[in-house]
């Protein structure tokens, strides 16, 4: 090919891949641009105009966190195309043809600004200009710490269990601020240099085209064009085929077009949602969000029930709703329209198919109300009211309607006063109707996460004196370990310790962290050097921890989905012990952990092959173990006969339903006893927590720590 | 009755609070913090004790502390602080001496503990403690001598020398040159004591042909052996024969014997000589044992 023949030719500069996150980058800044920037200059005229083409201060919110992800995607996509081009197709870091600012872009900076002073030839520029390079990295930063700090004050509830509140401003005044110079920095500097230049003006279109002549190259980009020609190999791939993008384009057309004409019907919900609209072409519902809504919506309720003779039925009975207006102007619900919580009211008939408390509020942790509260709404807690039933169809606790055959008066907004807990004595009060224990029990601590899904807290002295006394345990365990030497006897503590952080650190960003993952699955989860000792030693062993260990990764869990998601039913269902897989999930991982203590305790006594003095300390940490399985069945029997669970329900509990049949045989007030047997239970499992670091079963937490550091020093 | 159970709840308080002790303790400054953790690691499963090949001894020398799983257990007690007492030390120091090396706790511990480097350290820590090892003067302890070249310069002799000076504590004629004996009385207690083993009751039909002085090593390599070494073997052999006690265990001879065997394949009265220096050897550290 001629020189002259190869002036014509074009060459491709960016791929698809580059063309594609460039449009969704730009069309996604300036989305954000566009609907963050009046929240800084809200007085500004053009605040108010833009605003309002994004449809108010909520739409403005709401479009901004969309093209949020789409940038936090498209970033995402392009860390990985780095890795798959640095691992897949071997490019190098570094060299002519990265991003990566060298040597030679200072110098060609130098070089430029001599030119422009008129000293001297303009510079060389490889693939990427030093200019280039600036914008990349300019995007490459401003994502993260604009994302970040957005992040930041996107989940503010989330974030702030983990930083302190002043981060919450310093994230504001970054993401504000920084956003500011990143729209400064690309309308002025960025537009001008990339169209702006001479030879380029009016506009540079290879970022869209993705093409560029061969004559602009020799002139913008001449060490990577005589790099081409040094590789007559990579120059024909670089070559642009208009052949084949003509077919291309031909085959595409031929796809999409046809997909043009195929047009679907209506589906039920659409054609509802349509329907809906036409309704409220005339029947205009209020913005409930809005001051002004939200009066209109109350006061079209209030228009009748604050007449003094409004009332209905109920079971033949005439019942006031009647509602004081003034009244209700006192209690914490009264700026909310009547239609948000009375859901499905404003349709016919006129009645409240259920209160919808959780479309605000999140479902309690077990911190805050036990798991048997999930069987009890909202309200039959929360309302003034001291009259509860248990509902015969469904099982679940709820307000009492009528009491001794006279309606009651529901229509108070008034809600139950939690700072005594005389609102709790409704239900748990001798011979109550609706099973509850007779006294309030504490919710499940921080001591019972090993078995229970429960929450981190620590409320009853129980909990906090063995929490307590574990604590000191450790701290013994620290101070003992502390006055070893490490690497050179005159190490203080504080120097151990920073070289143990050093280290620590080393580890986990370096290949061996995956040597410990392997460690962790294989010897400490699986036990496999127990296993090599004998299989009836793994057998007892597997049998009484790998229970233990499901049901604490089942509470963890748990505990995070609740914790992320505060408003899911579905996660509270799986919270709810008596929910039938979780029940037998339970129930079957307490019989391993009996069986394991049981066949323990019959090997110490049977007399071991080996030539091992049993202590005291292996019959008393077994036997507390054995006791709190044995009266967390027996307490967990007293449950199901207290809450009187429909067979389905009961079933799955396969060890506890029996032995509630069992007890009830005897002529025992169980409701009575069931208080005490949750403390002995507790008090036990506080026992075994308090005792833990003293004892031999402290190697629970310290063999797979040792097992796990021998595997990070690397020793065998 | 009411007494003992209180006072055993009392003791078992106690032990509970000396496993965790907010002090510092000698042996614990001088462990390494990996070790430190190990030792809280120990399930105490006894998977050491089962494969350990010194267990056997543990049936004819009545110290638990010759089980490493037990060991473990009174390092790891001296290590937080806990008062043992100086017999429990002196018990702790026998154990952790009496093994061979042979690495297999190490190899087999589920939980990857180093124990065959724990009793080497413990060993060298106890045994600087002052207090004198006897088991040092066996010859199957060669371990530490292939061990000499990484200990510190004096070190290495330090435990023999306190050896063997409990010992000349208690056999006097060690150290003193010239003594005039008392032939009459003769401890005929101490010729029966010689007779425990089949091996070892032949020396009284030595007849002093001196085979076995030549053919010494030991003797060889002196130039005037008897000033080093006291009592020369068919000199023992006699002693032993006229049940005199204090010459028979107060000869060096018996500390440097290196039981090449040379004197007993030699000696024309078929006396076994070797074996019956080993028996006086045995006989002085249980005399010195007692005496303690």
């Amino acid at each position: 090919m001629s020189v002259k023949e190869d002036h014509k030719e074009v060459y491709w500069r960016f791929n698809v891949f580059h063309r594609f996150i460039h449009l969704v980058m730009m069309i996604t800044f300036l989305g954000l641009a566009l609907t963050g920037l009046p929240l800084k200059y809200p007085e500004a005229f053009w605040a108010q105009g833009l605003i309002f083409l994004w449809g108010g201060v909520k739409g403005a919110g709401l479009f901004h966190r969309w093209f949020a992800g789409i940038t936090f995607g498209y970033f995402a996509l392009h860390l990985l195309y780095v890795a798959y081009y640095l691992i897949v197709l071997k490019g190098k870091l570094m060299g002519p043809l990265s991003m990566v600012p060298s040597r030679k872009d200072f110098q060609d900076l130098y070089q430029h600004l001599r030119y422009f002073s008129g000293k001297g030839a303009p510079p060389q520029f490889g693939r990427f200009t030093y200019w280039e390079k600036f914008d990349y990295w300019a995007v490459f930063w401003g994502i993260t710490f604009i994302g970040g700090s957005g992040l930041l004050l996107w989940f503010p509830e989330f974030f702030s269990r983990f930083f302190p509140g002043f981060w919450f401003n310093i994230a504001y005044t970054i993401h504000s601020d920084e956003a500011l110079l990143a729209t400064g920095f690309i309308f002025v500097v960025h537009l001008f240099n990339a169209h702006l230049r001479a030879n380029v003006f009016p506009m540079d279109k290879s970022i869209f085209t993705g093409q560029m002549e061969a004559k602009k190259m020799m002139e913008h980009h001449p060490l990577e064009w005589e790099d081409l020609n040094r590789h007559p190999g990579e120059k024909e791939k670089r070559r642009v085929r208009k052949d084949l993008l003509f077919l291309l384009l031909i085959l595409v057309l031929s796809g999409v077009l046809p997909s043009f004409s195929y047009s679907r019907g209506l589906t039920d919900e659409e054609r509802m949602e349509a329907e809906k609209k036409i309704c409220l072409r005339c029947h205009r519902q209020p913005n409930l969000n809005s001051n002004e809504g939200m009066a209109t919506a109350i006061l079209f309720c209030m228009d009748c029930h604050e007449k003094k003779d409004v009332e209905k039925k109920v079971d033949g009975k005439t019942v006031s709703v009647y509602i004081d207006p003034k009244e209700y102007g006192k209690t914490v619900h009264r700026r909310i329209a009547c239609i948000q919580c009375h859901e499905g009211v404003a349709s016919s008939p006129h009645r409240t198919h259920r209160f919808s408390c959780v479309s605000c509020h999140g479902y309690h942790g077990e911190g805050t109300a036990h798991d048997p509260h999930r069987s009890v709404n909202c309200e039959a807690c929360h309302h003034e009211s001291k009259e509860v039933k248990k509902d015969p169809k469904t099982g679940r606790i709820v307000l009492a309607k009528i009491k001794e055959g006279v309606p009651l008066k529901m229509t108070s907004h008034r809600l139950a006063d939690f700072k005594n807990k005389e609102a709790c004595k409704k239900c748990h009060f001798p011979e109550n109707q609706v099973g509850a224990p007779i006294r309030v029990l504490p919710a499940k601590s921080l001591i019972c996460m090993g078995c229970h899904s429960s929450s981190v807290t620590l409320n009853d002295p129980v909990s906090i004196v063995s929490i307590l006394l574990f604590l000191i345990g450790i701290g013994a365990t620290l101070f003992f370990w502390f006055q070893g030497t490490m690497v050179e006897p005159s190490f203080t503590a504080r120097e151990k310790l920073s070289y143990i952080g050093e280290k620590a650190w080393q580890v986990i960003f370096s290949r061996r962290i995956w040597t410990l993952l392997k460690v962790f699955v294989v010897d400490v989860l699986l036990l496999r050097s127990v296993l090599k000792e004998g299989v009836g030693r793994w057998t007892i062993h597997s049998l009484i921890y790998l229970p233990i260990f499901i049901r604490f990764l089942i509470g963890a869990i748990l505990l995070f989905l609740s914790a992320l998601f505060p408003m899911s039913s579905k996660v509270a269902m799986l919270l709810d012990k008596n929910f039938p897989p979780i029940a037998f999930i339970y129930d079957f991982l307490g019989l391993c952990i009996i069986l394991g203590a049981v066949a323990a305790i019959m090997r110490r006594l049977q007399g071991k092959t080996q030539k091992a003095v049993t202590g005291r300390q292996d019959y008393v940490v077994l036997g507390l173990i054995g006791a709190i399985l044995l009266t967390g069945f027996w307490v967990e029997g007293m449950r199901i006969l207290q809450t009187a669970l429909p067979l389905s329900e009961a079933l799955p509990s396969f060890i506890g339903y029996p032995i509630s049949l069992l007890l009830g045989l005897f002529p025992i007030r169980w409701e009575v006893v069931y208080p005490f047997g949750w403390y002995i239970h507790a008090i036990l499992t506080g026992a075994l927590v308090a005792y833990l670091p003293f004892s031999k079963m402290f190697h629970i937490l310290i063999s797979p720590l040792v097992v796990l550091i021998k595997a990070a020093v690397g020793e065998k | 009755m009411n007494v003992s159970l209180s006072s055993k709840v009392l003791h078992w308080c106690k032990t509970l609070i000396h496993s965790r002790r907010f002090s510092k303790s000698w042996m614990g400054k001088n462990l390494s913090m990996i070790q430190l953790m190990e030792l809280d690691a120990c399930t105490h499963c006894a998977m050491c004790t089962s494969h350990c090949s010194v267990a056997i001894a543990f049936e004819g020398i009545p110290n638990i502390n010759i089980l490493p799983s037990e060991k473990v257990g009174s390092i790891k007690a001296l290590a937080s602080g806990s008062p043992l007492t100086e017999q429990e030390i002196r018990e702790l120091q026998e154990g952790v001496y009496l093994c061979t090396n042979c690495y297999r706790c190490t190899v087999v511990c589920p939980v990857g503990i180093d124990l065959q480097n724990l009793w080497i350290k413990v060993r060298e820590l106890l045994l600087h403690r002052g207090v004198p090892e006897l088991s040092v003067l066996s010859p199957l302890s060669y371990y530490r001598g292939l061990m000499k070249g990484e200990t510190v310069a004096g070190d290495y002799e330090e435990p023999l020398t306190q050896a063997r000076e409990a010992i000349s504590a208690q056999c006097g004629l060690m150290k003193k040159k010239d003594e005039v004996l008392h032939l009459i009385p003769v401890d005929e207690k101490f010729k029966g004591g010689l007779d425990l083993s089949a091996q070892a009751k032949n020396f009284s039909v030595c007849f002093g042909c001196q085979t076995c002085t030549t053919v010494c090593p030991v003797v060889g390599h002196y130039e005037n052996p008897q000033e080093v070494l006291g009592l020369l073997p068919h000199q023992i052999m006699h002693a032993a024969g006229l049940g005199l006690r204090d010459l028979a265990l107060g000869s060096n001879m018996l500390w440097d014997c290196l039981t090449c065997y040379q004197c007993q394949e030699q000696c024309p009265r078929g006396v076994s000589v070797t074996d019956v220096l080993y028996e006086l050897k045995n006989l002085a550290v249980r005399y010195t044992k007692e005496k303690r």
